[in-house]
């Protein structure tokens, strides 16, 4: 039987290292990759989900479970994207592919050369992969964490309402302005449009 | 009928299996009714599925070992930190926390044990109260019959039997 992550919170309380570590490995691979698509930076985005858990650890003492482990846990990652992507505006930096792009915001394809070996079916994945990440980091940072939240972490309405603290009418509109910013952008870029979808 | 500008923002939400299954029946309709709509849903759609393309990162090889050895110094520092009655405060709070977890757990389960208990208790009366509440209520007597039980107080006839007909007649005699 799979022990609730609850459980296993009250077990790291009693100073159960073994729970922690299942904890951990639980959600390490949600986490990194959360943090990775909310900043950009995948080195930074390491260091940021070992401080995550390194603060689940940290107030397990003072952990209550009346809500979900699971968004107590993105609750902590949220803050930390937002203290990460406010600090890289005020110090001018972006992710790393900010740096793929020239002053007018296009792509620089100069950059792009190290790819230029793979066939050319891999070299427009890898390009439209850039295109797509640059328009998710273009969106303002809580439309950001809202779509990211719900197209790869697959978290509920509710409980993204729960971890970013506002209600599910505003996430629903936040989603939903994210993803026709997103549209625009990506038509701009040339990517989608394939209008293969079915009701 | 539901206009263009209120499907629209909706259909993120109908997207992401969002709205309630009588909306999405509406929004599937209005969808499938209106080239517009269907054109803005077929875009947003894309736009998910491009996102979904992006490749997810590996969760390096070392990072539950790292996590691991920084959280045991944490636990050392901080266990130093604290003197001998603090410590006994945490173990006492810790073993309370374990209580407490139960009660959440047994609480969230004794509301749904309460209602579904409310409601068979309310089904069951109207249940039992329903031959009640649709048998129809003793009808008054019908003045003719009174009327004619009065006049035939002293008569043989019986009241059974007493028609409107008769009655004319009883009276006319």
């Amino acid at each position: 039987m799979r022990v609730s992550d609850e459980e296993l919170m009250i077990r790291c309380r009693n100073g159960d290292m073994s729970a922690f570590e299942l904890l951990v490995s639980r959600y390490q691979n949600a986490i990194i990759n959360f943090i990775y698509r909310s900043i950009g930076d995948y080195h930074r985005a390491e260091d940021l989900s070992q401080e995550t858990f390194l603060r689940v650890f940290k107030s397990a003492s003072r952990y209550e479970p009346k809500a979900q482990f699971k968004n107590w846990l993105y609750k902590i990652a949220v803050n930390l994207c937002k203290n990460e992507i406010r600090d890289r505006q005020r110090h001018g930096l972006s992710s790393l592919e900010d740096f793929m792009t020239d002053e007018e915001g296009k792509i620089n394809y100069a950059v792009l050369r190290d790819f230029s070996q793979m066939p050319d079916v891999l070299y427009e994945k890898k390009e439209q992969q850039i295109l797509i990440r640059q328009a998710i980091d273009s969106l303002p940072e809580n439309q950001r964490l809202a779509i990211i939240m719900v197209t790869y972490q697959n978290l509920r309405y509710d409980e993204i309402a729960n971890t970013l603290g506002c209600s599910v009418s505003a996430v629903k509109s936040l989603i939903h302005r994210a993803r026709q910013n997103l549209k625009n952008l990506l038509l701009e870029m040339g990517i989608g449009g394939s209008y293969n979808a079915q009701v | 009928m539901l206009k263009c500008e209120d499907i629209r923002p909706q259909l993120s939400a109908y997207i992401d299996r969002e709205v309630p299954l009588w909306e999405a029946q509406m929004l599937r309709w209005h969808i499938r009714s209106c080239h517009e709509c269907a054109f803005e849903y077929m875009l947003l759609m894309d736009t998910s599925e491009a996102m979904k393309s992006l490749v997810s990162v590996a969760v390096p090889d070392n990072f539950l070992s790292e996590v691991m050895t920084k959280a045991s110094m944490m636990a050392v520092y901080e266990r130093k930190k604290l003197n001998l009655f603090q410590r006994a405060m945490r173990h006492v709070e810790a073993r309370f926390a374990r209580l407490k977890y139960i009660f959440y757990v047994f609480r969230g389960k004794a509301t749904v044990y309460a209602t579904t208990l409310m409601t068979l208790v309310v089904v069951g009366y109207f249940i039992s109260a329903m031959p009640k509440i649709f048998t129809p209520p003793l009808s008054k007597p019908h003045p003719m019959l009174v009327k004619a039980e009065v006049n035939c107080s002293k008569e043989i006839i019986s009241v059974e039997f007493v028609t409107s007909e008769r009655l004319r007649y009883i009276q006319g005699r």
